[in-house]
């Protein structure tokens, strides 16, 4: 079994849609259940009490001061501790860098990281209730593989992936090192030095038959995780 | 863990539903515990004795099983006929039990369950749009304990429960003994002789405040099946 946790923001659960969508498709590729839960369900003994194979994070729309440390902290001990095959997809792949960056026991806020403010010339790609004047990535953009490993097997140097953030993370959290980067966001991927985690700025689930590249980084991961 | 078997249509429509959000969170915060949501061309005894699955909830459908190819309930077939983990099916899911323990369970065109009635003249149609001409019920009504069980233990005799459904069980199914009726429909509930299975017609997971008794409901089937105290 795999477990999806969700990290929409409390009182607004899952949504409907995506994350149940994504389950599917995490299906599809391994065969195996995903359990979806809502990050604030998770913790230690919830994990070992279920043969868990795999976790993934999922992304978040919400702005990083919604979400607590206090209410992240029974994902925290998860995530500072598992041996369990991780990958973190872009709120995702950012709390990984909290994680391994903060003690979230001494930690009242998370603060968003944005990658920059809009230039004078630059168009506003925000939409509905997203904040405005920032730049931000949305929709297939080129990424470069910087470090090869197993998570981008079968790529030549670079993969065309689905975008949609305003933040990043900045520098890579302690145990951690660089796989990818794109020309507005230099830490696009990153994996930990001893453990099977990967955190991905970009969304592979959001493939689609023009792009199917994250279809493929999605299926090396499970291969690391010894699913397929 | 819970396994809630959705009945949606297969590929797109499943994929693009919202998985049985409310449900799942309803039935996590009863049950105490997590809910998988697996489509039923997915399930099979085999996942079932993978997983710690503690109970297994048959959620409603507005498709047909005249619509579903009989390959794809396969592994549902199976898993109910052979399991001991307690069961409930609720509307399109107590149907399905009902077509799963016939006669002919995998033919999916099994009169067992069928239009409950055709509407009398000038009667009131509560949703012209679906199956016009035939009687639907909808809304909160009240449903006849007939045989008491300690599924409807707190309930009274006559509890309301949400109704929505233009078919019914016609034919108990064997092995099986009718606990509910009311005014619309014969067959409210049922539960197996001997084993943990109960089907019931209406729709427990959507109890309201002015209306609790689902909730009560289901609070009392966690019980029987040992998930809560």
């Amino acid at each position: 079994m795999i477990l999806f946790v969700s990290l929409l923001r409390p009182g607004q659960e899952y949504l409907s849609g995506p994350p149940h969508k994504t389950k599917c498709r995490f299906e599809e590729l391994t065969g195996l259940p995903v359990l979806l839960q809502h990050f604030t369900q998770v913790t230690p003994e919830f994990v070992n009490r279920l043969p868990i194979k795999a976790i993934i994070l999922s992304g978040s729309p919400a702005p990083w001061p919604e979400l607590k440390p206090k209410e992240l902290l029974g994902l925290y001990d998860v995530l500072r501790e598992t041996e369990i095959p991780t990958l973190g997809l872009c709120a995702g792949h950012q709390l990984l860098d909290f994680v391994f960056s903060l003690d979230f026991r001494q930690t009242e806020t998370l603060e968003d990281q944005h990658i920059r403010s809009l230039g004078p010339l630059e168009p506003d790609l925000a939409v509905g209730d997203e904040p405005s004047g920032w730049f931000r990535e949305k929709g297939y953009y080129h990424v470069e593989i910087t470090t090869a490993d197993p998570l981008f097997a079968t790529f030549d140097g670079h993969c065309m992936v689905r975008e949609s953030h305003m933040c990043e993370v900045k520098e890579l959290p302690p145990g951690f090192m660089h796989l990818a980067r794109s020309e507005g966001c230099e830490i696009q991927a990153m994996r930990h030095r001893e453990r099977r985690m990967y955190g991905t700025q970009f969304h592979p689930e959001g493939w689609n038959d023009e792009y199917p590249d994250g279809r493929q980084i999605l299926t090396n991961f499970f291969h690391i995780a010894d699913l397929i | 863990m819970i396994l809630l078997v959705s009945q949606h249509r297969m590929g797109d429509v499943y994929a693009n539903s919202n998985g049985h959000h409310e449900i799942k969170v309803r039935l996590e915060k009863i049950a105490r515990t997590p809910v998988l949501v697996q489509h039923y061309s997915e399930v099979s005894p085999a996942l079932v004795t993978s997983l710690p699955v503690d109970a297994i909830f048959i959620a409603g459908t507005a498709v047909p099983f005249t619509e579903v190819e009989p390959e794809h309930m396969q592994g549902l077939y199976e898993l109910v006929r052979t399991t001991d983990v307690p069961i409930i099916g609720v509307c399109g899911g107590h149907q399905l039990l009902g077509v799963l323990f016939s006669h002919n369970p995998l033919d999916l065109h099994n009169p067992v369950v069928d239009l409950i009635r055709p509407l009398g003249e000038g009667e009131y149609d509560s949703m012209a749009e679906k199956c016009p001409g035939y009687l639907k019920e909808l809304g909160m009504w009240p449903v006849e304990i007939t045989v008491s069980d300690p599924l409807f233990e707190g309930l009274g005799k006559m509890p309301r429960f949400f109704e929505w459904h233009s078919r019914e069980i016609k034919q108990l199914p064997e092995g099986f003994v009718r606990l509910a009726r009311n005014v619309n429909c014969d067959i409210q509930a049922m539960k197996h002789r001997d084993k943990c299975i109960y089907g019931v017609q209406f729709h427990p997971e959507n109890w309201t405040e002015p209306y609790p008794a689902g909730k009560r409901l289901l609070e009392n089937f966690f019980r029987i099946a040992g998930l809560i105290e």
